[in-house]
């Protein structure tokens, strides 16, 4: 007899429905990912009870651990499926939703909050006009390195997923927005529009909600220094507030 | 408060600071002046009490630099506490178990604070037989068992609370920023944390 995973999935049909658990056994093929895994329950969509059901929805895009997409909890893990190999995880293999967004069905979730906080903390560097603003200022090697480290976020929601601050009914913006505000804060070119960035992350779900809890530094798949981001920007926005009370 | 766009960011930097300074400061002269009955015996101690207690402006700074600092701080800190949510349960991590203890110990720092308050600086005040309080006084104090065990565990709820504040305060402000000036002010602030411990176990050991 081959060999079989077992899988359990909670699931949820929409938003508001009750979840309820759901047990697969899966056959095993050698490098199996989560994804395949799913895969194969959508062709065959039924339960160890041997009872047809509807297949399990999910999120997933490029599978090379880039887009974000598929990020589920997995063994009581936020990360990417695609990236979970089977025979690293424990089995029951459990699979549930991220826990901070609102359900769309199943493990799909709206993850729309993350993209309205880049949009809050404007997550980026405007330079559309009327008229060619020709080659931005020369910066270092060594500030070209320490952005490339941030600038590798994929918004995948990991981070604020563990985050202890950042929960279902509040307005923080998160570790993953705040990093974003301190890779275009130190961009020369960037640092332009750094005084309204800091504005956006003193007000209400500003970066004063992080509790220095610092999981987000340890989920990130990317590896982004995002407590040492925050702690830098914990000074720069210190000091602008400070100056803003003096000369504003 | 739209007025002051920066409000809610200089809100938690205060309340921040208010832990450091006056609280944090007075904390760690509270823990020298009782060590004193420990290292140089009650009569120095009551020297201490008298010398503090004769201050200029002594209850006025009592209640502005100590009493409403200590209320405020605490206020502002209930807000933050309802604004997260720990998750130790899901992620394990030192500092998210700091985290979550550094809510924890608040919560029993200040039920301690509001105990000791009332029975070691309100209550002999508002009794006209008695000058002021001195070492027998405290002594008297903790014949009461449950008094030595809820001193013990309000001190150490107390302790952690402001080393790891401290260690809070340092990356809130910009001050410790890398990983590694992180853990080695983790370590400093251990260091003190155990040391404030210890001196007002100093005293306990005196005055029980
Ligand atoms: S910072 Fe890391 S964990 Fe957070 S969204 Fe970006 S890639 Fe994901
Ligand atoms: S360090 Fe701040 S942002 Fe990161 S998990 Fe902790 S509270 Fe959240």
């Amino acid at each position: 007899m081959a060999k079989k995973v077992e899988v359990r999935i909670k699931r949820q049909k929409d938003n508001q429905a009750e979840p309820y658990w759901e047990e697969f056994h899966v056959d095993y093929q050698p490098n199996m990912n989560v994804i395949t895994l799913l895969q194969e329950i959508q062709r065959n969509p039924v339960t160890v009870q041997g009872e047809k059901t509807t297949p399990v929805a999910w999120d997933c895009s490029c599978l090379e651990e880039i887009c974000g997409a598929c990020t589920m909890v997995i063994n009581g893990q936020v990360q990417q499926s695609c990236s979970a190999l089977v025979d690293n995880l424990e089995q029951p293999i459990v699979l549930e939703p991220m826990r901070k967004f609102p359900i769309v069905r199943d493990l799909l979730v709206d993850r729309t909050r993350m993209f309205e906080a880049l949009k809050k903390v404007k997550a980026w560097i405007p330079i559309d006009g009327t008229y060619d603003l020709g080659a931005g200022p020369k910066q270092s090697q060594t500030n070209q390195q320490e952005m490339y480290l941030y600038s590798r976020c994929m918004t995948c929601g990991c981070c604020v997923d563990a985050c202890p601050q950042y929960t279902p009914d509040n307005s923080f913006v998160g570790p993953a927005a705040l990093g974003q505000v301190f890779l275009f804060n130190q961009n020369p070119t960037g640092k332009f529009n750094k005084e309204e960035r800091l504005a956006a992350i003193m007000g209400d779900g500003g970066i004063q909600e992080c509790g220095n809890a610092q999981n987000c530094v340890r989920v990130c798949p990317k590896e982004i220094p995002l407590t040492t981001g925050i702690a830098k920007l914990n000074g720069a926005t210190l000091s602008q507030a400070l100056k803003n009370l003096l000369k504003k | 408060m739209s007025s002051v766009p920066e409000s809610p960011f200089l809100l938690r930097r205060f309340q921040s600071l208010l832990g450091i300074i006056p609280i944090g400061a007075f904390f760690c002269e509270h823990a020298f002046t009782n060590s004193l009955a420990y290292f140089y015996g009650p009569e120095k101690f009551n020297e201490a009490v008298e010398f503090l207690q004769g201050l200029p402006f002594v209850l006025f700074m009592e209640v502005f630099l100590i009493g409403v600092p200590i209320l405020l701080h605490a206020a502002i800190g209930l807000y933050i506490w309802i604004f997260g949510q720990s998750n130790v349960q899901h992620y394990g991590y030192l500092r998210n178990w700091l985290y979550s203890l550094q809510r924890w110990t608040g919560v029993i720092a200040i039920i301690f604070i509001v105990y000791h308050v009332y029975k070691l600086r309100i209550e002999w005040t508002l009794n006209p037989d008695i000058h002021h309080i001195n070492f027998e006084y405290v002594q008297e104090y903790f014949s009461k068992a449950w008094h030595v065990v809820f001193y013990f565990i309000g001190v150490a709820a107390s302790a952690f609370h402001f080393a790891n504040g401290l260690w809070n305060f340092m990356v809130k402000w910009g001050i410790t920023v890398g990983e590694r000036a992180q853990t080695a002010s983790g370590y400093a602030c251990s260091l003190i944390g155990v040391g404030v411990f210890a001196f007002f176990m100093s005293s306990l050991y005196a005055f029980s």
